[in-house]
């Protein structure tokens, strides 16, 4: 058949229907309060592609594949908050006395996209390809709602046309690809809206809705419109070797990748004097670039026992190298993000904008020069680091005198024997690891099929918040020697590379004295105001994740002897006993160096605040085959 | 080949067909479906009002309260940020960005641009006051800050104007405000549902409403003539006392409106019963969070002089007592306190109640305002009169003469809760307290929000401040040079 054409068209439709209710006699909210939640969710996709191949004659062989995709999503969402029962039940909203105000959203999108693949294979060994896409989504401005993608890949099968020992070089292929690819946009981004949101004071606490006396209100969001809002562009090029050695029992596969991200669509911060906080533009531009390593060896093959073991390696790079550029700065008034002119400190407009935020005293952000999700924080007062100058509750310090001749990030201490806080957030800090890696072992005895697998993470900061959280209410073990006296610098409490920091050298007027440590410093009051608090500078509790963790070992054996059938009526029982997370090697002082308070999402990585640490587990599984 | 014709005629038609209907237009597709893209001059003075009442009742309102030791912060947020000097950039910067966007200076920006297009003379007028609130409120905590080129569209990062200039252009504002309201018609009454909730919550003879509105500008004026005493002299009381001599008037008819900042031409924020929705904002936060107690110095000086706002700013205990925290967080226990002897709250039967309406500028103020200005241009015993207004209206008894301490005390204790009270202090050094742990003084400023100043090159960094600024020391303002 040499024309294939194929149709496929889905539909999903779920909603979601809650009702949260709290009694009167509930202590955080006077009389009782009920939520209810409705939420719609609908999804329609058509694609349809024609496929056509053909061969030209023994060596060459071609096809091309057309396409279209037309995608539909909706969403709605409506919720509204009930306050004060006149009953206690029903929970329905008539039984409540007052209501806020109800939200009601939508969003919707559509994607309109066209593509066209072409690929030719000559002679068994070059095989190439070309593809195009034009992709057109709703959610950016008119007038910029389409672009191409284009992208081509070639490889060579090289082993038959380099005449390599094939005892040693079994099979080689050498792979390039380049392709250029865009993102979804946030949606609703082209307007200047205006809203009835509740203001905060304080939230959670005390806020105030814009309807006031029985008059509606609005007011202007301070999130700007962009009326060019336009597709992002990802260009990637990827080179990479595979091949087969000696004779089947190795293989080994080298990739690597420079991938580089223009226009990306980020949130970048406006100042908020302006009258507006943030607007969403094209301006950023990001790199990725890494190696990536996979091999195995099958080190033995009898017909009775064989052993395989394989390994991979990762590494990647990732850079923010732009988030644009004010009309001020393009005109010369001041001076143009780049890496210099913003420093960690983040000194000129557009060199950071935030990207999340979780209370941990720190917050995650793009900053030009750092990987994308550095985090941003203050830090102790440090030579090399800080101003000369530093005000610290209500005090000047002196810290650039204390510092002449003194290492760089050499701790400066006050007259009263504490360090002081550096007002000035600074990026400090990165969850991204510098590279992983994984061992994999499968072995097979006479049907016993034993299998194991390493885990490493090399690198990563994990923020310790439980050991923090602890400190300040005192139920951490190490809050035990409250009352006894320690000296920054020598034997103050620290783990991992937090004592780089906390013992490392130290400088300043009240260096080396010893100090009481006690509740002024772990949690609030004049000995230490606090600073080895949850709000306290971020050394305290900035950790390296590096682990080796053995993920996985599991032993199993398929039994299909004439019992199975006698005992359980069965021609087959498989029987596999596996042990998860068995063990953890790291220098992290937490349980888990792995888990993440955000869960699974990338904006706040890396923070350990009461997470449970993963879960040891023993599996046993039992398959009957009739 | 049939089947292939055909197959071919399904894909032509559907590629065709589907690209020729506009599948990208539609309802909800580029433009949103969720939020209004005008809004009236109306609803957006009554979101001004709802941020109105957040900037001024909350965060801002809490911190002066602590640093002059009227309450002090006795748990998380509160203890580090003010009661122990540790607020940062990060920690205040939604309460900076909320004087300048849409419930700030770019809402009264429109509603005046609409107000002039549709010839409402009032409505121009109060926008004219609040803006004048507004940027004076903000002036005085953070000092030097952009205004003249703020909130315009054409300029992305706004230079700072010095805090000099920036009290003339308030009280430029405020006198444009007066002038305009004093040519607007005043025939018939007021009506609630034109949105001015300070004095037209119920309708009143629209003239009363217009009259009230000018005489809380004027008062604003003497406040803001007080803020330049340290710096200009005399010559700023003079100012300051002929304001107030035009200022609130309407004394209060009881000792408890006299107490809690009630009388009918008294500048209320209006609060509603519902929490987290119209609620007076010191309550909301009172209720979700426990972490603000008596502050010792004013409840000494209360208990001392035997004043009934001691129960009226207050709970006391079991015993009858309110107790007080000192500087660094310690409760101050009179004798005969039974154990736990917890610091006091603030009054929950008065104060503290949802619909309780926050006074931001009263007729005890204004009165205080002449009673200084009086005192410190020669005239004590002109001072003695409005002292003892004071005095007599919440039932304490008259004075015969006065020291210069006596009138601001009287002032400490009638500006409870209230921002301005800071700056009385940071003028007068009174009432003497003494600075949280060993730091050497109180903060006379906040720290600039870190949004602003990570996006606005012409805001210093925290620790290069006041450098690029007119500011007098790393933790004072330039109308504030010397420290207490």
């Amino acid at each position: 058949m040499w024309l294939q054409v194929n149709w496929t068209l889905g539909g999903d439709y779920n909603s979601d229907d809650r009702t949260y209710a709290y009694g009167q006699a509930s202590s955080g909210t006077n009389g009782g309060q009920l939520e209810r939640w409705q939420f719609y969710d609908r999804l329609f996709d058509h694609n349809l592609t024609a496929t056509g191949t053909h061969q030209f004659n023994r060596n060459v062989r071609g096809g091309l594949t057309v396409g279209q995709n037309l995608n539909e999503t909706y969403f709605r969402q409506v919720d509204i908050f009930a306050q004060t029962w006149l009953a206690p039940a029903p929970f329905k909203l008539q039984n409540t006395t007052t209501r806020t105000l109800p939200n009601d959203a939508e969003q919707r999108r559509r994607v309109e996209g066209y593509f066209a693949q072409a690929n030719v294979d000559l002679y068994d060994q070059l095989y190439l390809q070309a593809r195009i896409r034009n992709d057109a989504n709703s959610a950016f401005s008119r007038g910029h709602q389409r672009a191409w993608y284009p992208g081509g890949s070639a490889a060579w099968s090289f082993a038959k046309a380099v005449h390599l020992p094939e005892n040693i070089v079994s099979f080689g292929k050498v792979r390039l690809a380049y392709g250029e690819s865009g993102q979804q946009p946030p949606l609703y981004t082209t307007q200047d809206v205006y809203t009835a949101v509740a203001i905060a004071d304080f939230n959670p606490g005390s806020l105030q809705v814009p309807t006031l006396n029985g008059v509606g209100g609005l007011y202007a969001s301070a999130i700007r419109g962009n009326p060019d809002i336009a597709p992002e562009r990802v260009r990637e090029v990827e080179a990479g070797v595979d091949l087969s050695l000696f004779r089947g029992r190795a293989d080994l596969s080298v990739t690597r990748y420079d991938s580089r991200a223009k226009d990306v669509v980020f949130a970048v911060n406006l100042a908020p004097s302006t009258g507006f906080t943030q607007k969403y533009i094209n301006a950023g531009e990001l790199t990725n670039k890494g190696w990536e390593l996979t091999g195995s060896v099958r080190a033995l093959q009898r017909s009775d026992l064989s052993i395989e073991v394989g390994g991979n390696w990762a590494l990647n790079r990732n850079v923010v190298t732009s988030l644009g550029a004010t009309p001020e700065q393009i005109a010369g008034d001041f001076p143009m993000p780049t890496p210099e002119n913003c420093g960690p400190e983040a000194k000129v407009p557009r060199c950071q904008i935030g990207i999340g935020n979780s209370f941990a005293g720190q917050t995650t952000h793009a900053q030009i020069g750092y990987p994308l999700g550095v985090w941003r924080a203050t830090d102790f007062a440090r030579c090399g680091i800080s101003d000369n100058s530093i005000s610290f509750g209500g005090t000047t310090y002196n810290v650039g005198a204390a510092c002449v001749g003194a290492p760089r990030g050499a701790l400066y201490i006050a007259p009263n024997g504490f360090p002081i806080t550096d007002p000035t957030p600074r990026a400090i800090g990165n969850p991204w690891p510098d590279w992983t890696a994984g061992l994999s072992l499968t072995a097979n005895y006479r049907g016993v099929q034993l299998s194991a697998f390493l885990e490493h993470r090399h690198g990563g900061d994990v923020l310790n918040m439980t050991r923090a959280s602890m400190y300040q209410y005192g139920t951490h073990k190490d809050t035990e020697i409250r009352g006894e006296t320690r000296t920054f610098g020598k034997d103050m409490i620290c783990y991992n590379k937090t004592c780089d920091v906390l013992n490392g050298p130290v400088v300043g007027p009240g260096a080396g004295t010893a100090v009481v440590i006690g509740e002024g410093w772990f949690s609030g009051g004049p000995l230490g105001s606090g600073q080895g608090a949850t709000g306290g500078p971020i050394s305290t509790r900035i950790e390296d994740g590096t682990f080796t963790r053995l993920r996985e070992v599991s032993i199993s054996y398929s039994f299909r002897d004439p019992w199975v059938n006698k005992i359980v009526g069965m021609r087959q029982l498989d029987v596999k006993l596996s042990g998860r997370n068995l063990k953890l090697w790291t220098d992290y002082s937490g349980y888990d160096p792995e888990v993440n308070l955000g869960g699974a999402q990338n904006a706040n990585r890396g923070i350990d605040w009461f997470n449970a640490p993963l879960a040891r587990a023993w599996v046993v599984q039992l398959t009957f085959f009739h | 080949m049939n089947t292939y014709a055909k197959t071919g005629a399904v894909l032509a038609l559907t590629l065709l067909g589907a690209g020729c209907t506009d599948f990208l237009q539609g309802p909800g597709l580029t433009e949103t479906p969720n939020n209004p893209t005008t809004a009236t001059a109306l609803q957006q003075l009554i979101g001004v009002q709802a941020n109105m009442a957040t900037r001024l009742e909350g965060q801002l309102a809490r911190c002066a309260g602590i640093f002059t030791q009227q309450l002090i912060g006795s748990n998380n947020q509160q203890l580090q940020w003010c009661t122990q000097y540790l607020v940062a950039e990060g920690d205040i910067s939604g309460q900076m960005s909320g004087f300048y966007t849409g419930g700030g200076l770019y809402g009264l920006r429109n509603i005046q641009a609409a107000a002039v297009a549709s010839g409402d003379q009032f409505l121009l007028g109060i926008a004219k006051v609040w803006e004048g609130l507004a940027m004076g409120t903000a002036t005085s905590v953070w000092g030097d800050l952009p205004y003249s080129e703020a909130v315009n569209p054409a300029i992305s990062l706004p230079k700072l104007d010095s805090q000099e200039s920036i009290y003339a252009a308030v009280q430029a504002r405020l006198d444009e405000g007066i002038a305009i309201l004093q040519a607007a018609t005043a025939t018939g009454n007021c009506v609630p549902l034109e949105g001015d909730l300070i004095y037209c919550a119920t309708a009143v003879p629209k003239a009363t409403e217009i009259q009230r509105w000018v005489r809380a500008a004027y008062t604003l004026k003497a406040r803001f003539h007080l803020h330049l005493v340290e710096r200009n002299g005399n010559a700023e009381y003079a100012l300051a006392l002929a304001a107030a001599q035009n200022g609130i008037s309407e004394a209060p008819t009881t000792p408890a409106d006299a107490m809690h900042g009630r009388a009918p031409g008294d500048f209320r924020m209006f609060h509603g019963s519902v929490q987290d929705f119209d609620a007076n904002v010191w309550a909301e936060f009172l209720l979700a969070r426990q972490d603000i107690v008596a502050g010792n110095t004013l409840v000494q000086i209360l208990t001392t002089r035997n004043d009934p706002r001691l129960l009226a700013y207050f709970d006391a205990n079991a015993q009858g007592q309110v107790v007080g925290s000192d500087q660094n967080n310690v409760a101050v226990r009179p004798t005969g306190c039974a154990a736990p002897c917890a610091p006091s709250v603030v009054n929950t039967t008065v104060r503290r109640q949802f619909t309780f309406r926050q006074p931001i500028v009263t007729w005890a103020e204004n009165q205080l305002i002449m009673a200084e200005a009086k005192y410190m241009t020669g005239d004590s015993a002109g001072a003695v009169v409005h002292v003892d207004a004071v005095r007599t209206a919440v039932g304490m008894p008259a004075l015969g003469n006065v020291s210069f301490n006596d009138v601001m005390t009287e002032k400490y204790i009638a500006m409870f809760q209230n921002i301005d009270v800071w700056s009385d202090f940071k003028r007068t050094c009174i009432p003497a307290v003494t600075p949280f742990g060993t730091a050497a003084e109180v903060l006379g400023r906040l720290p600039y929000g870190s949004a602003e100043r990570t996006a606005n090159p012409n805001l210093p960094l925290p620790s290069a401040y006041p450098a690029g600024t007119t500011g007098s020391s790393p933790v004072r303002n330039w109308n504030d040079p010397n420290p207490c």
